[in-house]
């Protein structure tokens, strides 16, 4: 009985919302420079795990074939079209910032925010 | 200490919420999807219609997607010179 | 990665036909099967990253490869506007084809070449 609420509750939209929160989390509360960049990655894959779970259906069949009006239901083609922009974005974005700390690291020689705040003389 | 406590507060408060809240049924008639998976192999003549997707009814997308892994790929050359190297220009 | 082991050098060779048909494959066949450009670009990149691995070239001229792609991306933008824009879909209404494997092929050519651009540059710049 529990098992079964249990196995409702933990479908691909909550677990992407969970997953989104723990990046936030990462965000927030860590000051580790690598961390962040981390974060922003499982932020991506959540957002890419919340599109792709919107449309689920158990007997979906996948998008491919000359005639699909013989299947009653088949996945949604749209987000996956999307997603696939999503995912070459998210690589742009992180190899970008890699490049944005390396250059950083070589400059300061640490991977805390608030050191090199105070190295820049932002800060106290 | 107290900052990751209220970080991790704040986070479970706001995923108990979105989840409590997820309550509305989304529709189940798909327009754009029906649309698409009756008519791409038709339109276009592509039986994947994911492809035909992206390189016919949405080909924006996709144009503009590779200009941005273009432009990035010029902010990565761009911030990782150092001075005096030799493969440089 | 200066001293590369003889094991790679030896048996990564073996390996290169086989990923470089297997992009192509995913690419040409994109309309038909799952894959596309994008995975098939990631895929023919992958080849340079093996070759490295392999034998750690230090004198890649990222530039050229950069002016490939930039051309590569130009065919793109004049083949999917003209082709859309200028209403030729619906003359050749049902046979588009030929315009989805080109494009395939162009946007595969092209994020492999970017992804190989991105590899070389933090191995150039990044490792010292």
């Amino acid at each position: 009985m529990l098992i079964d609420q249990i196995k409702t509750i933990i479908n691909g939209e909550n677990v992407s919302i969970a997953l989104f929160f723990i990046g936030m989390y990462g965000l927030c509360a860590r000051r580790n420079i690598l961390k962040t960049i981390i974060s922003m990655s499982i932020l991506q894959a959540s957002l890419v795990l919340y599109f792709l779970s919107l449309s689920f259906h158990p007997l979906n069949v996948p998008p491919i074939g000359a005639d699909l009006n013989a299947y009653a239901y088949v996945a949604d083609p749209v987000p996956q079209a999307l997603m696939i922009t999503a995912v070459v974005v998210g690589i742009s974005v992180t190899a970008v910032s890699l490049t944005m700390f390396v250059s950083m690291f070589h400059k300061y020689g640490t991977t805390n925010w608030n050191k090199v705040k105070k190295k820049r003389g932002e800060i106290e | 200490m107290r900052r990751r406590v209220l970080a991790v507060l704040m986070c479970i408060v706001c995923f108990v919420v979105i989840i409590a809240s997820n309550k509305v049924p989304t529709s189940d008639d798909l327009p754009i999807a029906t649309y698409i998976t009756k008519n791409a192999f038709a339109e276009t003549g592509a039986s994947n219609a994911v492809t035909a997707t992206y390189l016919f009814y949405r080909y924006y997308d996709t144009l503009f997607e590779a200009l941005m892994l273009l432009f990035s790929i010029i902010a990565v050359i761009y911030m990782s010179i150092h001075e005096g190297d030799k493969y440089d220009e | 990665m200066n001293d590369h082991s003889q094991l790679n050098a030896r048996t990564l060779p073996i390996v290169f036909p086989m990923i470089l048909i297997f992009g192509f494959y995913v690419i040409v066949n994109g309309h038909v099967s799952p894959g596309g450009g994008f995975q098939g670009g990631a895929i023919l990149a992958s080849v340079f990253i093996a070759k490295y691995l392999g034998n750690p070239i230090k004198t890649l001229n990222l530039y050229k490869v950069q002016n490939i792609e930039k051309v590569l991306l130009l065919f793109l933008f004049v083949l999917m506007t003209g082709f859309v824009t200028l209403s030729i879909h619906m003359i050749l209404h049902g046979s588009l084809i030929f315009y989805i494997i080109l494009a395939n092929i162009l946007i595969g050519l092209k994020v492999a070449c970017g992804f190989t651009i991105i590899f070389y540059r933090f191995v150039f710049y990044e490792s010292r």
